[in-house]
């Protein structure tokens, strides 16, 4: 025992210095997400889909509120430029499916915020002063945690006017648990480092040291985070789209597509296909994407 | 392990209590009043209906009120349908959503678990590339899209199955069991994996191999029970998401359930109907949680005798 | 004719930053009934070298050579062909009885699966021979152990069930690594105890891998001592306590405290880290951490024999101080 213990403090003497520098960390972490192709395919998809959604509606002549009664129901088709057909009332379904991803991708982004922004700061807190107040902070979570989520944020739809700005403020504030927990358990490992530690032996109030130290250590964690929250809360609000408690005409979002196209599957299939196929595809990029960076920046997960 | 169960019901009670609370005041908080859309009634039907539905009384009073009834399983009349109570909605749809949801959580645990276990035994073959590829989409395609899809392809273009209706019988249900339990297989397969390959990593194995187990030993006798462990836990979550699928999935496949009653009495702003259904909800995912813990402790011996566990 | 005979013994890992040799040409011998020990700091190839003889490296690790247990070549044989000998024939207890137990099953299940499950044992039989080999290793009330879970034993009592469960089968080989590492000192003294008395009792051999030279002073008669994957010393415990031949070894005595040389003298460690594997030097692996070296350190020493009746792997001549 004593010969072990012998040959490591005096191993750790001229311990020479592997410490990595943070930017090799991310480098690091970066060829790691290059090397993972559904990452990558995931990554690619989504700037493009980002793109078209954002610049893709000035390509068409279609404005995506005016009806066109002549047109009702007509087919994709490159030649009128309805590329991907008209609805029931005869709206561009391309330019409305890339104005319903501009709202289904702003809420994801936004949402994402909301939760982020609470539970990092609740996270933090509770972690890093830690003993009765961590207690208290991480039972409310929990009792929280217990309430069915959606059926509030229904129940939140059907009690208040429907817009869209509740609808992300309202997914984001009952999102932030996860996050809350996870940024608790890294901010507590944060907490005993030497550094911190230090920090704190000098003085440096808590509000700095958890803002100077503590958060931006939590950075990795949080960005994987938000990733695989994004698709989440996009799902969140086309389901209440869907349902018709979300996004209200004119204004529309893949939820809201989905459903009007489901009415009329029989008759016009491509009205359900094409938002449908978008929103998959956004959610699948954004979870292949998450996966990755969860892969990429903690290896220990790596099988 | 009587001890374990007893704190654990004790532990429930806030949550219950503040489930009903959140619910209560949330409703009773909103903007206007339950009968905004029928704004020409005459000051004595208003005043005559408060009464009915006790809203002439101080806030206090009402949430008194409503906790009195609701632990008595009491939801009110609703609000909407005149001549129904909560409580007969609630026992009229509920049997229907909970074969569904009990169907689905039977065929996803069998269908997640096997794929998951296999997948993890073939890590990086195409077998286990092609699972966990199916299972993302599963994750990414939301039941919504896929439900549509189904009718569109298995009862409009094939003609197996009715597109829709409720009769009890199993050619009703196969669709919307499947189109609930699939994005419930795909996190149990992901699950599932993940977690026997973290197991197949530990001690414990390896010295089941150094015993000279057969492969076929070491993962029944020791690596699937700890890795399912975390699928027990995901039953919780899994619970709620087959009640929040039942609401999409029984309006789509137009089954008289608990789920539709729901759509229906939040897009007419039926007030008790609404709360009472998140309030039954809650407390059944309360109540079915505190179950999932109980078997999970029952699994793991080391919560079973750990006090400091709670 | 020895029981184990291990030749040009190689273990390798590929990892993504490259192929990792762990241990490099390593030949040893166990007599049958002796106990023999593997020597080195962590890092050395010494626990590879037992987790290769049994099959049990992990996916990426490959092993060559060849290992010869009874002779039949250990390392040429499939997984379900190796069941034949381990547990039965070639027993092992690791490190840390805390993870190395399942903690989901009881003590009884782990120790009776050794005899149910390869051997068609009886249940009830193999629960009588489990508790008696419980109480061959001292455990009390071994009726209610069998009942409990690892975790409602101590730190010392697992490692007795684990020491139980390799020795139910009656192995002819014990790998033992680390056995005593996790424990308190005095359960340290306390297994190794147990060991030799066991060992003394059936003759059954036991290789011993430990970076304690303490424990192997007190349990072995040959020593191989390793570092950077390959041997750098090997012969008798006595003869090499008394005069080691190779600078490493006698830096390890150095760090080992001593009753019976209860002088001033101080007690050192060496100097500096257990190599890198992915970038060995070439030459002496022990080149950069040696007090001694020399220029011509950059070219491998080979094995030769040492004064003391075993071999040595340095340039320098005669005995290290």
């Amino acid at each position: 025992m004593s010969s072990k213990a012998e040959l490591s403090s005096k191993a750790t003497v001229s311990l020479p210095s592997v410490v990595p520098r943070n930017y090799g960390l991310w480098s690091e972490a970066w060829e790691r997400l290059l090397r993972n192709r559904a990452a990558v395919v995931g990554g690619v998809l989504l700037l493009l889909i980002t793109l078209l959604v954002i610049f893709g509606p000035w390509l068409s002549p279609f404005d995506h509120v005016i009806p066109d009664w002549d047109r009702a129901g007509q087919p994709p088709d490159a030649e009128s430029s309805h590329w991907f057909g008209t609805d029931a009332i005869g709206r561009d379904l391309f330019v409305r499916t890339l104005m319903g991803g501009r709202v289904s991708l702003l809420v994801g982004i936004l949402a994402t915020l909301v939760s982020l922004i609470i539970g990092v700061a609740y996270g933090a807190v509770a972690g890093y002063f830690g003993g009765k107040l961590d207690n208290t902070m991480m039972r409310v979570v929990d009792v929280l945690y217990a309430m069915p989520f959606m059926f509030f944020v229904i129940l939140l739809m059907v009690v208040f006017e429907r817009n869209i700005f509740l609808v992300f403020v309202a997914i984001g504030a009952v999102n932030w648990l996860d996050m809350a927990r996870i940024v608790r358990g890294q901010t507590l490992s944060l907490k005993n480092k030497e550094y911190v530690q230090a920090a704190q032996a000098i003085g440096v109030p808590p509000k700095q040291i958890i803002l100077r130290h503590i958060v931006p250590n939590l950075i990795g964690v949080v960005i994987v985070y938000a990733t695989l929250t994004v698709p989440q809360v996009i799902l969140v609000e086309s389901f209440l789209s869907f349902l018709g408690l979300g996004v209200q005409e004119p204004m529309t979002s893949w939820g809201a597509l989905v459903n009007e196209g489901a009415q009329e599957m029989e008759t016009a299939p491509w009205a359900l296909v094409f938002p449908a196929v978008f929103l998959a595809l956004t959610l699948f990029s954004l979870n292949f994407l998450g996966d990755g960076l969860r892969d990429a920046l903690d290896p220990k997960d790596h099988y | 392990m009587i001890a374990y169960a007893l704190r654990r019901l004790l532990g429930a009670i806030p949550t219950l209590l503040m489930l009903i609370t959140l619910a209560f005041f949330m409703i009773r908080l909103s903007p206007g009043g339950p009968f905004d859309n029928e704004r020409t009634l005459p000051p004595e039907i208003e005043a005559n209906l408060n009464a009915r539905y006790h809203l002439d009384e101080p806030l206090a009073m009402q949430y008194a009120r409503y906790l009195g009834n609701v632990l008595r399983f009491d939801f009110g009349p609703s609000f909407q349908y005149k001549d129904w109570t909560v409580n007969e909605l609630i026992s009229s749809g509920f049997p229907v959503s909970a074969t569904l949801g009990l169907l689905a959580m039977a065929l996803a645990l069998v269908v997640g678990l096997s794929a998951g276990t296999y997948a993890a035994l073939r890590q990086n073959s195409w077998i286990d590339y092609g699972v966990m590829t199916i299972a993302m989409t599963g994750i990414s395609i939301p039941t919504f899209v896929v439900a549509p899809l189904l009718i569109l392809v298995v009862a409009l273009s094939l003609g197996w199955l009715p597109a829709g209706g409720w009769d009890w019988t199993p050619a009703r249900m196969v669709m919307p069991v499947v189109t609930l339990a699939l994005p419930l297989i795909a996190y149990i397969s992901r699950l599932m994996r993940a977690s026997l390959i973290e197991v197949l990593h530990s001690n414990f194995i390896r010295t089941a191999r150094a015993k000279g187990l057969s492969e076929r030993q070491v993962i029944f006798r020791h690596a699937l029970k700890p890795a399912a462990l975390p699928v027990i836990s995901f039953l919780g979550p899994a619970i709620a998401s087959v009640l929040t699928g039942s609401v999409v999935v029984e309006r789509i496949f137009t089954v008289p359930g608990l789920g539709s009653h729901f759509v229906q009495g939040a897009l007419n702003r039926d007030y008790t109907l609404v709360l009472g259904v998140v309030v039954f909800y809650g407390m059944l995912i309360i109540v079915l949680n505190f179950l999932v813990d109980l078997i999970y402790a029952w699994l793991d011996p080391r919560i079973r005798y750990d006090r400091r566990w709670s | 004719m020895a029981l184990l005979e291990v030749r040009d013994l190689m273990v390798s890992f590929a990892t993504p930053e490259g192929e990792v040799h762990a241990v490099n040409s390593v030949d040893f011998d166990v007599e049958p009934g002796e106990v023999m020990a593997i020597v080195g700091e962590s890092g050395s190839g010494k626990s590879q070298t037992a987790m290769a003889l049994l099959g049990l490296l992990s996916e990426n690790g490959q092993a060559r050579g060849s290992a010869l247990f009874d002779g039949k070549d250990l390392l040429k044989l499939s997984q379900s062909e190796l069941n034949q000998y381990r547990g039965s024939q070639v027993a092992m207890i690791f490190q840390d009885p805390m993870t190395a137990l399942n903690p989901y099953r009881t003590v009884g299940s782990q120790l009776r699966e050794v005899l149910t499950c390869q051997r068609h044992m009886e249940r009830r039989q193999a629960n009588r021979e489990a508790l008696e080999m419980l109480e061959q290793v001292r455990i009390t009330d071994p009726e209610r152990r069998l009942q409990q879970f690892p975790h409602e034993l101590s730190g010392g009592m697992q490692q007795r069930v684990m020491i139980a469960m390799a020795l139910l089968a009656r192995p002819r080989l014990l790998i033992a690594d680390e056995p005593t590492t996790a424990l308190d000192v005095t359960v340290q003294a306390e297994i190794s105890e147990l060991l030799r008395d066991y060992q003394r009792r059936y003759e059954t051999a036991i290789m011993l891998i430990t970076h304690d030279l303490g424990v192997v002073a007190g349990l072995c008669e040959r020593v191989l001592v390793m570092y950077g994957g390959r041997v750098m010393e090997y012969g008798d415990v006595r003869a090499i306590y008394h005069q080691a031949e190779h600078p490493y070894t006698a830096g390890l005595l150095r760090s080992v405290p001593r009753l019976d040389r209860l002088d001033d003298e101080e007690l050192h460690g060496i100097p500096g880290n257990p190599p890198n594997l992915l970038e060995l030097p070439t030459g002496c692996p022990f080149q950069e951490r040696c007090q001694v070296a020399i220029e011509r350190c950059s070219s491998l020493p080979s094995l030769t024999r040492a004064n003391h009746g075993g071999l040595r792997r340095c340039h320098l001549e005669g005995a290290i101080e």
